[in-house]
């Protein structure tokens, strides 16, 4: 039991980095694959921060600055400099690469003893609960926030950009500084994942981000599923979607640990999982 | 007014495919006019409307709007002004946004998208009345998704939100090119309307040579970037549809 415990805390988890995915994916239209360097970049910072004794609430914070940072130079490079998106964020990525081992000076910073978001706010109750609490706390912020921001007529504006670029523009929106600001939301709540996946842990690593962007895809593929189940088009229903994807993957992954398959292949698994729900929609209709 | 002053616009300047589209070009409309804008293709009528648009800029020259110049400004920043209608029907809207929505984004044009909801009751209710009067029945669907509608239905809330906030000028690239015979003719009555009860200032390319008679009060044929023929609302009265014919085999 402690084993799907722990799977639906790490799926709570990334689910900011899933919501972060749902951002710069579907709602800007663009394959940033920024996240793996910025995933990791948030955990670096708090790592760091956490070591060095300063408080979690303000690691949090900086963690999400370092990734809206990262987020806003691959936006820049994409649009300013009109390389492809792709390109720019897997520039991106390889830097931070660097970037995040001379931070750490090493490939792997422990916490140890060191507080944490948890230990802050463990009201006196067990591990497992408190990150349960916490983290089901943190991801309805989240989710709270996204839906009030998507009604906002800045959040329509956003949406309207990655639908329809010439209309928006022709309704006096500044394309490219929107998705500057966009891919930063979405590299900044990346960062945050990094950031509680890093104290859910207890270390930050240097590979700790590697394949992390297929996660968040996954994620709100399964999203995608709810959607189609309901027959809506209810971006909200979505973005609950994506959270319940982001645990149940994390579910999956155990489940498929737990029948004693070597851990080697769990990238593999994890590849023919996103393949499956992909491509499900087509394979249904192909019938 | 609109003033376009000795604007010059070449692409691909100094290649083999070197083009010069518009050279010296001078055209005033004034407020309240409906300028119906021909040509055949090539003539530089979409380079006019994408410079009037700014989503261009021309090489040399300047574009007055009431005598500001806006040459220099972007298309996002014109739009304040400046209300734009796509030949492709499914162009003026957000698919993936509900038709209040994308209202509410037209209602907004000209000023900043700010961390507000603005399609409160109030809003609902004015476009409500806005959308019935297209008799479509449309005022029901306001939270469906803009993506579950028709080109026709699409391109008529397009002219619709044209209107929600203040335009100054309007400008139409073949509004019913892409649509079917009747909805085409539905969709132009629905322009003319709306540019003489709001009266508009606005510039309409079309193709079709009944539009050319029938709507506007001031046509004007390009050709090969040049201003060939500047007819006024007596003349054009008096128009037959052969007269047009020739010109174009001229």
């Amino acid at each position: 039991m402690a084993f799907y415990t722990t799977a639906i805390l790490l799926g709570l988890g990334f689910a900011a980095m899933a919501m972060g995915i749902f951002i710069s994916m579907r709602i800007f239209n663009i394959p940033d694959i920024t996240t793996d360097g910025s995933f990791t970049f948030g955990g670096v910072v708090t790592a760091i921060m956490l070591t060095s004794g300063t408080s979690p609430l303000l690691a949090l914070l900086m963690a999400f600055v370092a990734g809206s940072l990262s987020g806003a130079i691959t936006a820049f490079i994409h649009t300013k400099l009109k390389i492809h998106a792709l390109l720019s964020g897997i520039l991106v990525m390889t830097a931070l690469y660097s970037v995040n081992l001379a931070l750490m000076s090493r490939s792997n910073i422990p916490l140890i003893q060191t507080p944490s978001l948890f230990t802050m706010f463990n009201f006196g109750m067990s591990e497992a609960a408190t990150q349960m609490t916490f983290l089901l706390f943190f991801t309805a912020v989240i989710f709270l926030f996204l839906t009030w921001l998507l009604k906002t007529d800045f959040g329509l504006a956003m949406r309207a950009t990655g639908n329809n670029e010439k209309m928006i523009r022709a309704l006096g929106v500044h394309t490219d500084r929107m998705k500057i600001i966009g891919l930063a939301l979405a590299n900044g709540l990346t960062a945050l994942s990094g950031c509680l996946i890093t104290q859910i842990q207890g270390f930050a690593d240097i590979n700790m981000g590697i394949g992390i962007v297929i996660l968040g895809l996954g994620s709100v593929m399964i999203g995608n599923i709810l959607l189609t189940i309901f027959k809506s088009q209810n971006i909200i229903l979505l973005l609950f979607g994506v959270i319940l994807g982001s645990i149940i993957f994390r579910i999956i992954l155990a489940f498929t640990l737990s029948i004693g398959i070597d851990p080697l292949y769990l990238k593999l698994v994890v590849a023919l999982f996103v393949l499956l729900v992909v491509s499900l929609p087509n394979l249904r209709r192909a019938s | 007014m609109i003033e376009l002053r000795n604007i010059s616009k070449t692409f691909h300047k100094g290649t083999a495919n070197e083009i010069q589209l518009l050279d010296r070009f001078n055209l005033k409309i004034e407020n309240g006019e409906f300028v119906v804008l021909i040509g055949s293709n090539g003539s530089g009528k979409s380079t006019l409307l994408n410079l009037l648009a700014g989503t261009i800029h021309p090489d040399e020259g300047e574009i007055l709007l009431d005598g500001k110049d806006i040459s220099r400004l972007k298309d996002y920043e014109r739009s304040k002004w400046i209300a734009r209608i796509f030949q492709d029907p499914l162009a003026g809207t957000s698919q993936e946004l509900s038709i209040l929505e994308n209202f509410r984004l037209a209602a907004i044009r000209g000023r900043k998208k700010g961390l507000r909801i603005g399609t409160g009751e109030a809003f609902r209710a004015e476009v409500s009345g806005k959308i019935a009067k297209l008799n479509l029945g449309l005022e029901k669907k306001l939270d469906q998704n803009m993506g579950t509608l028709s080109g026709g239905q699409r391109q008529a809330l397009t002219l619709l939100m044209a209107t929600m906030d203040d335009t100054r000028l309007l400008l139409l690239d073949e509004p019913a090119a892409a649509l079917d015979p009747k909805t085409a003719a539905l969709l132009m009555e629905l322009a003319s309307e709306i540019i003489k009860s709001m009266k508009l200032t606005a510039i309409m390319v079309t193709h079709q040579m009944k539009d050319m008679l029938k709507y506007g009060d001031r046509l004007v044929q390009l050709h090969e970037g040049k201003m060939i023929r500047d007819v006024n609302a007596g003349q054009k009265q008096n128009l037959q549809l052969n007269d047009v014919f020739t010109w174009f085999g001229e």
